[in-house]
Parts: C-alpha cells; sequence; structure tokens
C-alpha cells in the first residue's frame, strides 16, 4: 500500500501545479498513471506458493494485492525452473504433474486493480513513491494538461511531462531485468545450458 | 476538515444574502432556491465531470435535494463558490427586470469561469439610475 505521506506530497505537487483539477481527478488519473507504468516496467512483482499435487495441472492462485498480468517463472523447492504457463489469468497450467504432492512458487508480475481504497488511492506497492515519485508526478501532470478546456490544460508542457514519465518507464523496466543491481548485466545463460562437467558441452569428444 | 458551505443550508443562508432577500416574507422561498440548486449541479456536471464521476458519496451520480434538509453537497471545497454563484445567477434568472437579468449573467459567468479556472475580473458596477 501507498504510504499516506508519500501520498500526500505527491498530491500536494499536483496541486500546487494543476490549478483548478480537482483531488478526484487527479486520483483517477493517478490510477491510469499506475496502470502504464506497471504495465511497461513489469517491476511489481510477487512470489505465490502453492501446492502441486500428482496428476493436477491447473492450480488457481491468487496474489496479496493487486491483479496477475504475467506468470514470471514456477520453481520447485530447489529453485529448478518447472515448464508451465497461464493460458487463464490466475490459473497457473503445468506442463506436467508432479509425482507426488510439493511446494511450488510461482513468480507473478501484477499490476494495479479496481477498486482502489476508500479514498479512491490505488492499491500499488509501498516503493512506488518513494522510488519513482518523480516519474509519475510527471505522469499525472502530462495526462493532466493534455484534457481540453481546463485552467491547466498546457499540451506543450503535457508532452515534456510525457517524455520524463516515458523515460521513468525505460529506467525502472531496465533497474527491474538487473534485479536492481550496479554494473550488472541482464543477460544470464539460461538454466539448461548448464552442465555437471567442467568439460562442458556434449557429444563433441569422445567418452572413455 | 472543511465545513464552509457543507450542506444544502449554507448554501441557501449565503445565497440570500447575495440576493439580499434576508428578510421573511422572502422573495425566493427556499424550494425555488432548491431547485435552483439541483439545476446548478446538473450543469456543473457538464462543466466539471470529473467533480462528480468519481465521487463516491454520490455513487457517481449528481445529488438532488427535495428540500432544505441539513443533507451535504459532496463538492471539493474549491469548488463550492462556484456553484453557491450559479445557484444566485439561477435563482435571479427568473426575473424579468434589466437589472436582474444583467445581474443573472454576471453571476452565471463567475460560475462558469470558477469552474472552467479562468480568473473572474473585478465585478462590474450596477446599472445608475432607472432604466428607460
Amino acid at each position: 500500500m501507498i504510504a499516506k505521506q508519500d501520498l500526500d506530497q505527491l498530491m500536494n505537487q499536483l496541486r500546487v501545479k494543476l490549478v483548478g483539477a480537482s483531488d478526484a481527478g487527479m486520483k483517477a488519473q493517478l490510477y491510469d498513471v499506475c496502470t502504464e507504468f506497471f504495465k511497461d516496467t513489469l517491476s511489481w512483482y510477487e512470489v505465490v506458493q502453492f501446492t502441486g499435487q500428482p496428476a493436477v495441472l491447473d492450480y488457481a492462485i491468487t496474489p496479496s494485492e493487486g491483479q496477475i498480468i504475467q506468470l514470471a517463472v514456477v520453481v520447485n523447492a530447489d529453485s529448478s525452473p518447472i515448464s508451465a504457463s497461464m493460458f487463464e489469468m490466475g490459473v497457473v497450467h503445468l506442463a506436467a504433474a508432479p509425482n507426488e504432492s510439493q511446494p511450488l512458487y510461482a513468480t507473478v508480475i501484477k499490476n494495479v486493480t479496481l477498486p482502489n481504497t476508500r479514498d479512491m488511492t490505488p492499491i500499488a506497492p509501498d516503493w512506488l513513491l518513494p522510488q519513482w515519485h518523480l516519474e509519475i508526478q510527471s505522469g499525472v501532470l502530462g495526462n493532466m494538461m493534455l484534457q481540453p478546456d481546463k485552467s491547466y490544460t498546457d499540451k506543450a508542457t503535457a508532452l515534456y511531462h510525457l517524455k520524463r514519465f516515458r523515460d521513468g518507464i525505460a529506467q525502472a523496466r531496465a533497474r527491474t531485468l538487473r534485479a536492481n543491481t550496479q554494473g550488472t548485466q541482464a543477460w544470464q545463460f539460461p538454466r539448461s545450458f548448464s552442465t555437471g562437467a567442467q568439460r562442458g558441452g556434449s557429444g563433441s569428444e569422445r567418452q572413455f | 476538515m472543511q465545513t464552509t458551505l457543507d450542506i444544502i443550508d449554507d448554501y441557501i443562508t449565503d445565497a440570500r444574502t447575495l440576493l439580499q432577500d434576508e428578510i421573511q416574507p422572502y422573495r425566493y422561498d427556499d424550494l425555488s432556491l432548491v431547485r435552483a440548486m439541483n439545476v446548478t449541479l446538473l450543469e456543473g456536471r457538464r462543466l466539471r465531470a470529473d467533480l462528480f464521476v468519481f465521487c463516491r458519496e454520490n455513487g457517481g451520480m449528481v445529488p438532488h435535494y427535495a428540500s432544505k434538509s441539513g443533507q451535504p453537497v459532496p463538492i471539493e471545497p474549491p469548488f463550492r463558490l462556484a456553484f453557491l454563484h450559479g445557484l444566485v445567477g439561477h435563482a435571479l434568472e427568473r426575473d424579468q427586470e434589466d437589472i436582474q437579468d444583467n445581474r443573472a449573467a454576471l453571476f452565471l459567468k463567475i460560475f462558469n469561469d470558477l469552474l472552467l479556472g479562468v480568473r473572474p475580473s473585478s465585478l462590474a458596477p450596477a446599472a445608475q439610475g432607472t432604466p428607460q
């Protein structure tokens, strides 16, 4: 959940910069901006545990908050990936049923969802505004300033803010790929390339 | 918590001050002012849908008042003055005197300007003398 002090800081900045805008309108726009942010950055994820059962392929899972938009990976207790897909949102479909009952962990990517809280605040992770409040602010400002016939309508400034917002999305996506590390590369060899021997490869050397 | 112009009664009371109609028997009775407020709210919905459609108290609908009943008017504080002017403007519209027509137009213009964010100019002085 977004912390109240973070939301108040954001709303106060918006109230100052959008003369004549209503609080309700700004919060509604904030929901749309958060939706676009998480859809394009894929940065909000959660590990959901469920129990794999023999002869059962489909498992309905529910995140603690938000809605599932993608399935990233399913692993077992040894962190080995399990082949799975999500044809229906919220239902993990295993390629093969496990032989015995075991805990499985599905990493899902999430987005905000309606309804918002009672005061119309979008339900989003608590790190969103502390880390990205400038970008979210630009997103709201840009979209609000594009509305026609309002006191805060300003298309030129709107384009500036929307560009800042999109740049922020690109940064957030890059950080997510690098798991918020500094100086590492985003790409790693797939697990399927790993071998147990130091020789590496297969079928290229004589076996004794 | 902002309580200025919080309930329908506050709007009626303040409107009587602007209408200079504070001594009974009133020229504009309570029911006609309540009706004027209902119409003003509809016009406000047209101009600023964001003030109504996201309002959970009324389920996104425009509120309606049958009488001066102490019910709250769920308008955000910065915009309440606009609805007061709209109420007064609509009430004045029923009069047929030239001066009242000008006053009605002025109040309705302030209503529009406040909702749409145009800075209102200073009030024009009332016309002097008797209309010809």
